[in-house]
């Protein structure tokens, strides 16, 4: 089972060759949470805002199964 | 007589219009003014005589039948407040304009640098060290002569925010710290005034609409405890995308159409072209 993590707007540069498109292909156990997702990918969990599981907001300490599309987004603050 | 009829009869440049189907009437902007210049009406007030009486003025029949007489004229009658005047505020207070929203308050104590070219609409060389909503303000004069146009040279905080949401059905959010905007949604949840959020940074952006009724927002946005140590601003297209979203949802909340970003989060995703609308709460 492949986790999808799709990074978006500053959460990117973090991965230089990231894929919008297809986004990150992440092996994991069911019942890792999103920090700790996170946390493997090397992510500050303090950029991230938003977390999106299959479309529903979630919380990061929300439970995978391990198939899910993760979406997780930062503060968009500039003016 | 009516204003109607007096404008019908005193009109030579008077029209009959058919567009799509649908019938008004439209009249060139030069003799409207003259016409209520003489009567001793201010110029916003002449358009909204007009409006009523189903006389377009030239400069904003190209809305009709897109906006029906009577919702031209409730966007003439409307008044909204757009905060900061730098990259969002700037096409914002541009596009709101152009759509004929007749009265707006232009709020930001900055002043214009030379670093703002990139992205501000009226950032210019003349305007260089100029306070951003006088600037705005003038030059939306310039363009549209009968907008009504409040010009606050100042920031605006918890304690002068209030007096100003009083007077407005819908406020932009066009600024560029966290605290700021933190005290723009508390003001306006209190003052019972929508906003419409926005905010960009490089090719990304959002927007996001906030009603009173919807309680504390800031969080769902920006997390419990937020710190943004480094703003990115938005380049000049996703910044004027942004405004432009966010100005169409003003519309909508103005004229009581569906909204689009109420409750949710619309993201703009400059690398795929992509708009994504996240549940927001």
């Amino acid at each position: 089972m492949t986790l999808q993590v799709l990074l978006n707007a500053s959460l990117r540069r973090f991965f230089p060759d990231y894929d919008p498109y297809q986004g990150l292909p992440v092996q994991v156990e069911p019942g890792t949470t999103v920090a700790q997702v996170v946390e493997r990918l090397g992510l500050p969990m303090g950029e991230i805002t938003i977390i999106m599981v299959n479309g529903i907001r979630r919380e990061p300490d929300f439970p995978l199964q391990g198939d899910e599309r993760l979406g997780l987004f930062p503060a968009v603050g500039g003016g | 007589m009516t204003p109607k009829t007096i404008l019908t009869a005193c009109l030579t440049s008077l029209q009959r219009l058919c567009r799509n189907g649908q019938e008004t009437r439209t009249a060139a902007d030069q003799e409207l003014l003259a016409w209520g210049g003489a009567q001793g009406m201010a110029p916003w007030q002449i358009y909204e005589q007009a409006l009523a009486a189903d006389i377009w003025p030239v400069s904003l029949e190209r809305n009709f039948p897109t906006l029906t007489t009577a919702e031209q004229l409730q966007l003439w009658r409307s008044r909204v407040l757009v905060l900061g005047l730098g990259g969002l505020g700037g096409f914002q207070a541009s596009l709101l304009a152009r759509l004929g929203v007749g009265r707006l308050v232009l709020a930001d104590g900055d002043t214009f640098t030379l670093s703002n070219l990139n992205r501000q609409l009226f950032a210019s060389p003349q305007t260089l060290g100029q306070n951003k909503a006088k600037v705005a303000g003038r030059q939306l004069n310039l363009s549209h002569p009968a907008l009504q146009v409040e010009v606050i040279d100042q920031f605006l905080d918890r304690q002068s925010l209030p007096g100003v949401l009083a007077q407005v059905q819908v406020a932009l959010d066009a600024l560029d710290t966290l605290a700021a905007r933190r005290a723009l949604f508390t003001t306006a949840r209190t003052a019972g005034v929508p906003v419409v959020h926005g905010a960009v940074h490089g090719v990304y952006g959002q927007v996001a609409t906030i009603l009173p009724q919807d309680g504390e927002a800031f969080p769902a946005l920006y997390g419990s405890d937020p710190s943004l140590s480094d703003i990115v601003v938005g380049i000049a297209p996703t910044v004027c995308l942004v405004a432009s979203l966010q100005v169409q949802e003003a519309c909508r909340l103005l004229l009581g159409w569906p909204l689009a970003y109420h409750r949710r989060l619309a993201h703009v995703d400059g690398d795929t072209g992509r708009l994504e609308i996240l549940p927001l709460f």
